[in-house]
């Protein structure tokens, strides 16, 4: 697939040749058969969800079919490299579901113009589907991915997740009974009922078939989507991606955790195998933090931009995780001492369990992890107030400059403190009473608080800084998403971009989403590749 | 092959979380409205010459709002002129009660300003001012002077109010200066304003005349006190830190140690070779082994009582003598011991040159307790 830049209808046809038929029952046993399970993040088993959704579909309660493409992680990329270059593999296993379970609608939830026109290209290049798709836009931020926020949005209603957890497949799209997943799940059933369970099986672990997308960003050569089957080690993946020296690596994405180099490059690729060293799979987001960076700098613009990112509907979260940011960015500029270390380890842990969402969990692990994996940098920063490195920005965190920011005139300040009752969230007063302002872009649910507080400084010196207008160039998909990894700059054109396990190296069913098959001659030219330039993992031990 | 945008397909925006930023016009244009409309309706109706009920309500109304919009009016603006005051205040006032006196300034300004134009309405219907005496000054036949206060002020509450209203628009740059300006206008228009109530319509009662003399002095003295504390403020106001005294600079020295900086200076020249007899260290006996404070200590490693460096008197050469161990109440400069002769950091690694004497200061010595 790596020829293309996006595979249209005929394309895809070639590739991957019709969609069987299959009944709720067999596409159950199938998915149970392979221990299929949700792409989100979540990693709930897919099986078990459509079983739900089956029993709970009445005569009059038609079920829906809900392809969540919301990929509001930042580090993310994999759900949009899938919906803007191979937008029918997606919708095959959208329909393939739909048809299973007599869904009268699937809805299509994105969040950028990109993967909109793809898919909306793609519906309306059949007649069929443009019956039965709608592609539905939401707006871009961390939680609106949330199912029950995606719902929320779906059903006309701002996307923010419901108090208390509602699922999808007890009422979801106008109250009906909704299986509702992540777009690589749907493009997991395509090629698995293409497959069946045996075909499927032929790559990967014995307890995790089949293959995953990860998409690894950070301080690599350059944001890469690779499909790998599970139990390839990290390392490899990693060197493959062309990724510098690590400080360490962040698996799971902005939810996920902190391993150490010397762990996380021997982890197999898989749920059990990230779990046993201490992290997790997420949504396949793994991210390197080279050597060249403050880490406690990162973590705290990340956990900044985490706290900005919540709702606001639930006060642990919505207090909490601005205080975690606080306590890091004290931390980070060397004026936090073990007072503010403690003090971040507390809220962090405190907030674990008490949202309507995911959120506050996912940060908590993120921090925890951090301090834990970062125990020396921080030892470092409280001691001698830095690492001597710049937080060089590694970390994606989005479009920062859309949103309006506090800023303070220090010349006029005059420290009456009033903006800090008004907008506790955002500021803080130093011990002479003057404040400190998180540096955040302002969310929507502190916007009032903060233009309060502009309205009612006694001084005039508090000022909400106009957004800046988003620039229009518009990337074109395999700008977006490099899918393909850029292999050595020499001779070799067929470059390698997947690995595969030796027992389905010379087969010739195709268990990819990506749909090349992988040749054991491909894996070879990338170990050659790799010998000849040293590889990276033997740079860290030079 | 290329992938090309398509514009037909239909893609619907959902789930977009709205936040309301027109809230505050909205208010502020259904309280005009209300304001306006309300005299007019009722004289209407009272002139309209029904014998009903409700021309009766209405004519009571339209006498009721005549004879007392104005005198609400001041009150409210002089209250505004209260509240706004006191929000300013620092001496007093805790942040909390400032937000409360901010809001109740804004609340008082509305309703000052509901009232005039109330006021104004009701004037130009009963026929006891012309529409062109509410905008141009001075023209009014009657009572000239008093009228004319009373638009001049008008005018410049308005401005005022547009101006508050706005007042985000005004943060950043050198503009808060000229919202300040602007904003100060307030003090030449209430005192008009009062002048206006009391001498350009109904003669008023002797008390109200003191109390509103009284409001303006309160309010004048209020000013000054404000004036004197704008410069003596932290940063007091943009280009005032010129203007102030240079506040008195507390070196770390004056709050460390009474020791004139001349002794600790010759100790440094000339190194103490450690006395024949140990002095008794006034401490150690007597500490308890429990309180004894390990370098990380119990409350975590920064959490002792924060020990500055004395720093070097910056018109002497700098001669190392802040390098010394620092000298907690009561402890000797030179400690006996044979690292401290030869090695001039030695009091680096040595625990109980760093860490305070807890009981050296406060506890009396044990031997007073014994007798």
């Amino acid at each position: 697939m790596d020829r293309y830049e996006r595979l249209d209808l005929a394309a895809h046809r070639i590739v991957f040749g019709p969609i069987p038929q299959l009944s709720a029952t067999a596409l159950i046993e199938m998915c149970e058969h392979v221990e299929l399970r949700g792409r989100g993040g979540a990693a709930f088993p897919v099986g078990r969800k459509l079983r739900a959704v089956v029993d709970r579909t009445t005569e009059r309660r038609r079920a829906a079919v809900v392809v969540n493409g919301t990929e509001s992680e930042p580090g993310s990329a994999k759900d949009t490299a899938l919906l803007a270059r191979s937008p029918y593999l997606v919708l095959d296993g959208a329909v393939l579901v739909a048809r299973a379970l007599q869904a009268t609608d699937i809805v299509v939830a994105v969040t950028g113009d990109l993967q909109a026109e793809s898919v909306a290209d793609a519906v309306a290049s059949d007649a069929a589907l443009s019956r039965l798709v709608r592609v539905v836009r939401v707006p871009d931020r961390f939680v609106s991915g949330e199912g029950g926020a995606l719902i929320n949005a779906i059903n006309g209603q701002p996307a923010l997740p419901p108090g208390t957890k509602v699922l999808p497949s007890d009422s979801g799209v106008r109250g009906r009974p909704t299986m509702l997943s992540n777009a690589e799940t749907f493009a997991q059933l395509a090629v698995l009922a293409r497959l069946g369970p045996a075909g499927y099986s032929s790559t990967g672990l014995e307890s995790e078939p089949g293959t995953v997308l990860l998409t690894v960003g950070g301080s690599v050569a350059e944001t890469t989507v690779v499909e790998t089957p599970t139990g390839v080690p990290l390392g490899h993946v990693l060197d493959i991606c062309r990724a510098e020296p690590a400080r360490a690596v962040l698996v799971g994405g902005y939810h996920g955790m902190w391993i150490s180099p010397e762990v996380a490059y021997d982890l197999p690729v898989s749920r059990g195998g990230l779990a046993a060293g201490g992290g997790t799979l997420g949504a396949g987001v793994v991210l390197v933090l080279g050597m060249n960076t403050c880490p406690l700098g990162e973590v705290s613009r990340v956990a900044a931009y985490m706290a900005s990112q919540s709702s606001g509907q639930c006060g642990p979260c919505a207090r909490g995780l601005p205080a975690v940011a606080r306590s890091l960015a004290m931390l980070a500029a060397g004026s936090g001492g073990a007072h503010e270390l403690e003090a971040a380890r507390r809220t962090a842990a405190g907030v674990r369990g008490r949202g309507a969402c995911a959120h506050p969990n996912g940060t908590a692990n993120f921090v925890g992890s951090a301090l834990d994996v970062f125990a020396d940098d921080v030892a470092e920063h409280m001691f001698r107030g830095t690492c001597g490195e710049r937080a060089a920005g590694i970390m994606p965190l989005g479009d920062a400059a859309a949103d309006a920011r506090l800023q303070v005139d220090w010349a006029r300040c005059d420290g009456h403190g009033l903006c800090s009752r008004l907008a506790p969230e955002l500021i803080k007063l130093d011990a002479d009473g003057y404040p400190e302002i998180l540096d955040v872009a302002v969310p929507f649910w502190l916007s009032r608080h903060a233009a309060q507080a502009v309205d009612m400084c006694p001084a005039l010196a508090l000022t909400l800084t106009k957004p800046a207008t988003p620039s229009a160039a518009r990337p074109t998909p395999a700008r977006a998403v490099p899918l393909a990894i850029t292999g050595p700059a020499g001779p070799p054109q067929r470059r390698p971009r997947q690995l595969t396990d030796r027992n389905t190296a010379d087969r010739g069913e195709l268990p990819t989403l990506t749909g090349r098959a992988m040749r054991r001659a491909d894996l070879d030219t990338a170990s050659a590749w790799l010998s000849e330039i040293g590889g990276y993992r033997r740079a860290i031990e030079d | 092959m290329r992938f090309r945008y398509s514009r037909s397909a239909p893609v619907a925006e959902l789930g977009q979380i709205g936040v309301s930023s027109r809230k505050r016009v909205v208010l502020i244009l259904s309280v005009a409205a209300v304001s306006l409309l309300l005299p007019g309706l009722a004289v209407e109706t009272a002139s309209a010459g029904g014998t009903g009920e409700l021309s009766r309500i209405a004519a009571a109304v339209a006498k009721f709002l005549l004879f007392y919009s104005g005198v609400f009016a001041l009150i409210a603006l002089s209250a505004a002129v209260a509240a706004g005051l006191l929000a300013t205040d620092r001496i007093i006032m805790t942040p909390d009660a400032r937000i409360r006196a901010q809001a109740l300034h804004r609340a008082m300004s509305l309703t000052g300003m509901a009232a005039l134009a109330n006021h104004i309405m009701l004037e130009i219907l009963a026929s006891r001012a012309g529409i062109i005496d509410s905008f141009i000054p001075f023209l009014s036949a009657r009572n000239t002077l008093f009228m004319g206060l009373g638009t001049v002020s008008w005018e410049l509450f308005i401005v005022i109010i547009l101006t508050g209203v706005l007042r985000r628009r005004f943060t950043g740059g050198t503009r808060p200066v000229l919202w300040r300006w602007l904003h100060l206008a307030a003090y030449a228009a209430w005192p008009m304003a009062v002048l206006h109530g009391l001498l350009a319509g109904r003669s008023a009662k002797p008390y109200i005349n003191w109390s509103y003399g009284a409001c303006l002095a309160a309010a004048a003295l209020a000013l000054t006190a404000r004036y004197v504390m704008l410069h003596r403020g932290r940063n007091a106001a943009p280009g005032g830190l010129a203007d102030r005294a240079p506040a008195p600079f507390l070196s770390p020295p004056t709050l460390l140690s009474s020791r004139p900086a001349a002794l600790a200076r010759s100790d440094s020249l000339r190194p103490t070779p450690p006395p024949a007899v140990a002095p008794p260290a006034p401490s150690a006996a007597a500490r308890p082994a429990a309180q004894h404070v390990s370098w990380r200590g119990p409350q975590g490693p920064h959490s002792g009582p924060l020990r500055a460096l004395p720093s070097p008197d910056p018109d002497e050469a700098w001669d190392g003598a802040w390098l010394r161990p620092p000298r907690w109440a009561g402890a000797p400069w030179s400690r006996p011991g044979p690292a401290q002769a030869d090695d001039q950091d030695a009091w680096m690694y040595d625990q109980d040159a760093w860490m305070p004497d807890p009981d050296a200061s406060t506890a009396p010595p044990a031997a007073g307790w014994e007798q």
